[in-house]
């Protein structure tokens, strides 16, 4: 059985219609990236799969049981959510992580908490921050202190609004294996959004491709296709072989593409184009 | 794929590391705590009446209606008593508005809640009969219906309150919305208030002034009761919020996710928050800047972690006062109202932290 099934999900601020029948199903300690233009309510989705936003209809299964009937401690038992963007506080790396373990804390928190805590540090390789205050590290470390509270809350399943979202390449690989090595062995089945369609192609199992607020396709990588993207996206690609992974190249968009070059240059010229921003 | 992840032992470093910084917080609090103390012996000791540090312990421990016990108890005592409560009062409702309205402008000052209590008193003492004067002088000037004015005082800062968050219902519930809506408040309740006092007459004219000024010697020892058990009930509900508090730091969406109602931990939480401003203020006027600053000296000595920041806030709160009543009970020939040391100095405090507070790691 799978660990989450969303059925029929569907969503409107006021009139406007935001998600029409959203369906899909994830396994244990698979990674599903959602992908679609801005605007189409990849980020409302993943909130009503939170219950931040409350779904006008549909249904939220977590290893079978419905969550959005649970109240907010039990739901956040299950499901940890790490927005696209938080702010900064003066807290220390150490009490930020410490935060995710609300939901079992009743009065203060105990030493399971802080053991808990202190080892999704370590293992995160963020020992030496543990007692730096937020504002003063780096944004690809804030990025992970994100990530590390939703660890300690031990959800069954991961919510990530885009994790990669204004870090430099470099940070964008190193998050996106670190989320990648700790969800395959918990076993938490992760969904998040992505921009980046390549950076998504590298770290996910399904893929999710949301158009008007309705499933344009989902699947494996199989799904990416050049008709589905244009579809979904409005412009041109094409989908080429890059060392056995397909690689999404716009068609009518890049200088680079009217040279006709071979793909791995394409590969590199956009790989330091993305850098440079 | 995948190993699994490393077995980590029950002690790590990490663990270590955290409890030994755990306890200095902790141990700053204390340090606070018994400053608080030493600050408040030292004050017990100043005074015109001439009593030695022994009489004072004699005094404090066998009350015997003579002049020197009245002096020990209903003069120094009494102060020192109101300068903790009403610095605890505010410190810890401005540490509280600050975090549920992300705002570091919040304060029951800057949100009107003082101001309307301040209109509150002018309307009862102009229009209800409060505000006879007796006495004088500006010196022993008193309201002979203390009472009413302190209740319709408490009513309107109730009813800047209720202004507020009628106003955030009929828009949505956003903290910018609020803190917002309270500057507007403010403003509508400063601008009566000086309409009250242009259109008065000669005897309620300074009433209504000395009204505002805030006093810890207004306040008696019945008063203080009512402020400990508000304070001490409020108290229980901010500590018990504490770790929706920190959740709220990192951002709503975060705190939602963790399961924390968001709105009525707000509407709660600002309710409260103005009941123990209201009450402080009702009983001793206006003392501005205590809410504001004393939460973010605590933030900048020791970080947002709401565990230690209620505490500190409330000690701080309780110092600044304390030390601003011996400011203006004894720098001066004449004694000046606490309410107007603490503008004066919480101005450049504040001016203070925010230049150069921030650029500097937390002691801590």
């Amino acid at each position: 059985m799978s660990m989450l099934h969303v059925d029929d999900l569907r969503f409107a601020y006021d009139s406007l219609r935001v998600l029409d029948g959203v369906s899909f199903e994830a396994d244990e300690g698979q990674i599903v990236s959602i992908l679609g233009p801005n605007g189409t309510g990849k980020t409302t989705m993943l909130k009503c799969i939170c219950n931040i936003h409350r779904p006008q209809g549909g249904k939220v299964m977590v290893d079978g049981s419905d969550v959005l009937s649970l109240a907010g401690r039990e739901l956040a038992k299950n499901i940890g959510y790490v927005p696209q963007s938080v702010p900064m506080s003066r807290m220390t790396v150490f009490d930020s992580v410490l935060i995710g373990r609300r939901p079992y804390i009743e009065i203060s928190a105990g030493k399971e908490d802080v053991r808990m805590t202190a080892e999704v540090i370590d293992a995160l390789g963020m020992h030496d921050l543990s007692l730096r205050y937020l504002n003063e590290i780096s944004g690809g470390e804030f990025q992970k202190v994100q990530i590390a509270r939703a660890l300690v809350q031990e959800p069954k399943v991961l919510i990530l609004d885009e994790p990669t979202n204004n870090l430099d390449i470099s940070n964008q690989h190193t998050t996106m294996h670190m989320v990648e090595d700790i969800v395959r062995s918990r076993g938490m089945t992760t969904v998040m959004t992505m921009h980046d369609i390549n950076l998504a192609i590298h770290y996910s199992d399904r893929f999710l491709f949301l158009k008007d607020g309705k499933v344009a396709a989902y699947g494996d990588v199989d799904v990416i296709t050049e008709d589905l993207i244009e579809d979904v996206y409005g412009i041109q690609v094409d989908v080429i072989e890059h060392r056995g992974v397909p690689f999404v190249v716009p068609r009518h968009s890049s200088k680079y593409v009217h040279e006709h070059p071979h793909p791995h240059d394409v590969h590199d010229h956009l790989l330091n184009d993305r850098e440079r921003f | 794929m995948h190993g699994p992840m490393p077995e980590i032992p029950e002690n790590t470093e990490t663990t270590e590391n955290y409890v030994k910084f755990s306890r200095k917080k902790n141990l700053f609090l204390v340090g606070l705590a018994l400053l608080l103390i030493v600050i408040s012996l030292f004050t017990v000791t100043l005074g015109s009446t001439d009593l030695s540090f022994g009489d004072i312990i004699h005094y404090i421990f066998n009350p015997d209606g003579s002049w020197e016990s009245t002096v020990v108890w209903d003069l120094r005592l009494k102060n020192i008593f109101a300068a903790i409560l009403a610095g605890a009062g505010l410190g810890i409702a401005g540490a509280v508005m600050q975090g549920i309205l992300r705002n570091p402008l919040a304060s029951p000052y800057t949100l009107g809640i003082s101001n309307a209590a301040a209109f509150g008193a002018a309307v009862a003492i102009m229009f209800l009969g409060g505000g006879a004067i007796a006495g004088t002088t500006t010196l022993n000037l008193s309201i002979n219906n203390p009472a009413l004015v302190t209740i319709v005082a408490f009513l309107f800062a109730m009813l800047a309150t209720g202004i507020i968050l009628l106003l955030v219902k009929m828009t949505s519930c956003t903290p910018e919305t609020m803190v917002l809506a309270g500057m507007a408040i403010n403003a509508i309740f400063a601008a009566g208030l000086s309409f009250l006092q242009y259109i008065a007459d000669d005897t309620s004219l300074p009433a209504i002034v000395f009204w505002q000024f805030g006093a810890l010697d207004k306040a008696s020892w019945s008063n203080m009761y009512i402020i400990l058990a508000t304070l001490a009930l409020v108290c229980v509900y901010f500590y018990y919020k504490r770790w929706d508090y920190n959740a709220m730091e990192a951002g709503e969406d975060v705190a939602r996710g963790l399961g924390v109602d968001i709105g009525s931990t707000r509407l709660l939480g600002l309710v409260l928050s103005a009941v123990i401003t209201a009450v402080v203020v009702s009983f001793m006027g206006i003392i501005g800047f205590i809410g504001l600053i004393a939460p973010h000296i605590v933030k900048r000595l020791i970080g947002d972690d709401f565990r230690y920041l209620l505490t500190g806030s409330m000690l701080i709160g309780a110092l600044v006062l304390l030390l601003a009543n011996v400011v203006g009970s004894y720098a001066f020939e004449m004694t000046i109202p606490v309410g107007i040391i603490t503008s004066f100095i919480g101005g450049p405090i504040f001016i203070y932290i925010l230049i150069r507070g921030y650029r500097r790691r937390s002691v801590v």
